[in-house]
């Protein structure tokens, strides 16, 4: 009889922050992050093993897969975005792309961090999922990626929109791109809070696009830092 | 109510199998690259021919895709395992995720802002030559 702790803690935590966050408007952290911080401080406290949370927490892992894969279904809706437009918008998924993998790496570098922290963060803005797998065959720290991740959507949420008005970029198409492909579903999902739909979709795009060249470009640079 | 949970099923069962078919082809080609991420682009490429109808997933999917971040959990989780890992290299990931996040959302965004109006403009003045 496997223990059912872990999973039941987490799938309640989640729901509810999900549910304070709908009632309670402008949280900027997102439900993920809270029950996250909650299930490691539930776990300190009670000394319980990772081992025990994991044992019905494993499953959560395993929905991830087809999670990922669903993923696919959105670039299927908005195909005809891909289409318009075409040349601005690839290039600008392989600029987000690389600038996302050179500036992580220099900035880390320039910080001394560890070259195991480094590969961790590569696929930092790209959505959690997406870079955990991209981390694991890279030889990173699938736990660090996720947790990176996440707070690199939480930044660009919060700021990004300011920052974008700062620098007087007001194209939909443009912050839509920027917002996904810098901070993944979690920049998505304030993009849907303002109610702008072109946005919501832009963003959606980038995010599973920066996602699919992330893949492909990561371990190549890994190859050739190492 | 019996028809709907028998579709939801199917569609779990068919986003498995693009997985299962990924891992069989990246396998067959000795080819380093993550299973599910080939699985998205195989299911996007398998609905736009249409050898996959939308309405066989599209609950399946919308709802894996709202509650992707619950199933992230686990990996936060175990963090805790990494503590003292992280806690030595702190400040590095601090300034990597404030630095690099600024500069990929302000580049990217004046990119394609200055990109599409860059077209917009090639565009109207071809047309105003003729």
């Amino acid at each position: 009889m496997i223990n059912p702790m872990g999973l039941i803690l987490s799938v309640c935590l989640f729901k509810g922050f999900q549910y304070v966050k709908i009632r309670g408007k402008q949280i900027p952290f997102p439900p993920v992050l809270l029950a996250g911080i909650v299930i490691i401080v539930i776990l300190k406290t009670f000394n319980i093993d990772f081992a025990t949370y994991n044992e019905s927490g494993k499953y959560l892992t395993l929905s991830l897969i087809p999670a990922v894969v669903a993923l696919g279904y959105p670039i299927f809706k908005h195909r005809d975005l891909l289409l318009k437009n075409k040349r601005v918008i690839y290039a600008g998924f392989l600029f987000a792309t690389v600038l996302a993998i050179i500036s992580t790496y220099f900035v880390a570098k320039f910080a001394h961090a560890d070259l195991r922290i480094i590969v961790s963060m590569l696929p930092k803005s790209v959505t959690a999922p997406i870079a955990v797998e991209i981390s694991k065959g890279m030889g990173g720290v699938p736990e660090l990626t996720a947790c990176v991740a996440v707070l690199t959507g939480v930044f660009g949420a919060v700021f990004g929109h300011k920052l974008l008005q700062m620098f007087k970029v007001k194209h939909d198409v443009a912050i839509g791109m920027a917002m996904g492909a810098a901070s993944h579903v979690i920049g998505t999902a304030r993009c849907a809070e303002k109610g702008r739909e072109l946005q919501v979709v832009m963003a959606s795009l980038a995010l599973v696009m920066v996602g699919i060249l992330t893949a492909i470009l990561a371990p190549i640079f890994v190859n050739i830092i190492s | 109510m019996i028809n709907k949970i028998l579709n939801f099923i199917l569609g779990i069962i068919i986003l498995f199998l693009f997985y299962f078919l990924s891992v069989g082809i990246l396998h067959l080609v000795h080819i380093q690259f993550p299973p599910t991420i080939l699985g998205l682009i195989l299911l996007a490429i398998a609905l736009i021919t249409g050898i996959i109808k939308e309405e066989w997933i599209k609950t399946p999917s919308e709802w894996l895709i709202n509650n992707m971040a619950m199933f992230l959990l686990p990996f936060i989780a175990g963090l805790v395992a990494y503590q003292s890992m992280i806690l030595k290299n702190l400040i590095p990931i601090l300034l990597v995720i404030f630095l690099t996040t600024t500069a990929i959302i302000v580049l990217t965004g004046l990119f394609i802002e200055y990109g599409t109006a860059f077209i917009r403009l090639r565009h109207w003045r071809k047309n105003h030559h003729d």
